[in-house]
């Protein structure tokens, strides 16, 4: 048995004339065209048809008309959105999992889905700018649910997508424009197949390309209101910091849970756990009282492919009215490229480590020296980070393909 | 209450997915073997470590032939059957056009056959896309607009034509064009002349006074550049031939 909607009454062309308002008012007609969808107006003197399209309608049969308008505007973005979307985390998933990270995958990816929404949707501009940045919500927010990034890697990705997929999605507009005036029959698709297309080339383009590995050292550097000895004494990993990390090393880094193995002697071995991994040091250099120094024998903490890290070192050196400098060191390989656009991130993220190892120590070995204060006991409080001497260097050293 | 009709579209996808499964919404005691012979060819694919493509391959020919199944029991039969035999024809007209001549040999008389084919919403849902026919009159005749609901594979659209004549008793002829979108200020727009606009012509000849034939006829103009006119030809030979199949069944 099949429901049909009862009919409609019409719009009462004297009711509405009388009192003042247009009898053609969408908001008052209870009937649209099959067709077109305009609002359809009985009137006495013509056969019932559409007054936009002339398609006929029987207002005695409910079949013949719609009671409600269907929201057609849906198809002139939704399906480029989607397109867009989809393109961008297949390319996303795929340049990762057979690609290295690089060109193809930050800034091929975004071009091509920024691209495909601005060839495949046709909006105002402040439309497509919302659209972009749904878009790249969407790939991100897609990626994280397949676990192809992390939250922080998430964030990452949507601040390093924004410029290129914007970028993409001007060069989109402009090649609809360029190929709207032209007769090419194939033009509503074949175009958006080879911008779909830009990623996988430029992944198989990179991988023919050589590589080039970078190691990068950051230095940090902070004073201490404490002797060297004092300072030489509070020197401890980041697994072994007690008070809470900033934001920004909750979302990088995985948490660490604690560290097996003692660094009194060159050649010991301290196994630090965290939720997602470990890390193997070996200390490869002790002079007491002045430097202590470790290689990085084993990683398994998820971002192997972002960075490697070689070793790291805690000098003590004496500092003016019998303080003490810790100069931190750690130096890293970088797999991330482009390079210029992934080094400030790491910066920040080694050397906001960096500054809470160094309050770590610095509350350590400045415990015996300064009575606590009531602040300094309110297990709430959080105090500022210290003033710190940040330097980097970046040692380039190149690697043929296949590396 | 509201039910939910199957159409025979909905189940070819469906037994296609999982083979068994249209014949089982559409109640027929089938699907228990369909899907035994699915989980057969996948046992005899593991017991002797067939290749994936043979598995796989034997698997979507079973799913086409248990789809085609799932359709076809979906599809309307007459209960006294009056086709005789029924012919396709494909003429070849110059650059783009499109005419198709289908003749049906019935052992109706021509006032039944009329009977029968005067009913458009009835008669044009013999049709292996045709879903649901809606004229915008009550009363036939030509100048009638029509909205012409297709399910091709699953996906619906829909097209309106127009009743371009009416002879009673003998013949009609009518449109099947695009939708066209309201005209939008510096916008392309799909319309009438594009998506295969064509024109059916009905017609009944008779032959004797307990026999007739029935001639379909369709003109029109393959719009599409994605698909060759020859392989359009070939494309339209098919549908032909299936809905001569579905009208020997159902008249």
């Amino acid at each position: 048995m099949t429901d049909m909607p009862t009919p409609k009454p019409p719009v009462n062309l004297d009711q509405t004339m009388s009192e003042g308002e247009s009898p053609f008012a969408e908001e008052q007609a209870w009937r649209f065209c099959l067709r077109c969808q305009a609002a359809l107006v009985e009137t006495p003197f013509a056969e019932p048809a559409c007054l936009d399209c002339q398609l006929q309608y029987d207002p005695k049969n409910p079949a013949t008309y719609r009671t409600e308008r269907a929201i057609d505007r849906l198809k002139f973005w939704l399906p480029g959105f989607l397109l867009a979307v989809a393109s961008g985390v297949i390319s996303y998933a795929i340049g990762l999992q057979a690609g290295e990270l690089g060109m193809a995958l930050f800034i091929a990816v975004p071009v091509s889905f920024g691209a495909v929404l601005g060839y495949a949707v046709r909006s105002r501009w402040i439309f497509l700018a919302l659209l972009l940045i749904a878009t790249v919500a969407g790939v991100v927010v897609a990626a994280v649910s397949l676990s192809l990034a992390g939250f922080f890697c998430g964030a990452s990705l949507c601040a390093i997508f924004m410029l290129p997929a914007a970028f993409g999605m001007c060069l989109g507009v402009g090649l609809r424009y360029a190929l709207s005036i032209t007769r090419w029959d194939q033009r509503w698709f074949l175009p958006l197949v080879l911008i779909m297309a830009v990623p996988y080339i430029s992944l198989w383009i990179e991988s023919q390309l050589p590589h080039r590995e970078e190691i990068a050292t950051v230095r940090t550097t902070l004073t201490v209101d404490a002797t060297p000895a004092e300072a030489w004494n509070a020197i401890m990993f980041y697994e072994q910091v007690e008070h809470d990390p900033p934001w920004l090393l909750k979302l990088a880094l995985p948490r660490p849970t604690g560290s097996v193995g003692n660094k009194h002697h060159v050649g010991e071995v301290v196994r630090c756990y965290y939720d997602r991994g470990y890390l193997v040091k070996r200390i490869s250099r002790r002079t007491p009282g002045r430097l202590l120094a470790f290689d990085v024998i084993e990683q398994k903490l998820h971002f192997e492919r972002d960075i490697t890290l070689r070793d790291g070192s805690f000098e003590i050196v004496s500092a003016p009215d019998n303080r003490a400098s810790i100069i931190v060191t750690t130096r890293y390989e970088r797999h991330l490229s482009p390079r210029w656009l992934w080094r400030p991130v790491e910066r920040k993220v080694v050397q906001t480590l960096h500054g809470h190892v160094l309050e770590g120590m610095r509350r350590h070995a400045e415990q015996h020296r300064l009575p606590e204060s009531p602040r300094q006991r309110d297990p709430y409080h959080q105090p500022r980070l210290p003033e710190l001497a940040v330097s980097y260097d970046h040692v380039y050293s190149y690697a043929s393909q296949g590396h | 209450m509201t039910t939910v009709r199957l159409d025979k579209w909905t189940a070819f996808a469906s037994s296609l997915a999982i083979p068994g499964l249209g014949q089982l919404a559409a109640g027929n005691w089938s699907c228990v073997g369909w899907l035994a012979a699915a989980i057969a060819l996948g046992s005899v694919a593991r017991q002797f470590d067939l290749p994936t493509y043979l598995a796989v391959g034997g698997l979507i020919v079973l799913g086409l032939i248990s789809a085609e199944h799932a359709k076809r029991l979906l599809e309307r039969r007459s209960t006294v059957r009056s086709g005789i035999n029924s012919r396709v024809t494909v003429r070849r007209p110059r650059g783009r056009g499109i005419s198709i001549r289908m003749e049906v040999d019935s052992a109706l008389s021509a006032t039944q056959m009329w009977r029968q084919i005067s009913d458009l919403p009835d008669f044009l849902t013999i049709d292996p896309f045709h879903e649901r026919v809606t004229p915008m009159r009550a009363e036939m005749g030509a100048g009638v607009d029509l909205a012409l609901y297709h399910n091709v594979f699953c996906l619906r659209f829909v097209r309106f034509g127009r009743i371009l004549s009416w002879h009673e008793g003998r013949s009609y002829a009518f449109s099947d064009l695009s939708r066209h979108d309201r005209p939008r200020e510096g916008r392309r727009h799909r319309g009438p002349r594009q998506g295969f606009p064509h024109v059916f012509f009905v017609e009944i000849v008779p032959q004797g006074d307990d026999r007739c034939q029935l001639v379909i006829t369709v003109r029109g103009k393959w719009t599409s550049h994605m698909m060759p006119v020859v392989v359009a030809r070939l494309w339209l030979r098919w549908v032909f031939l299936e809905h001569a199949r579905l009208l020997m069944k159902a008249l």
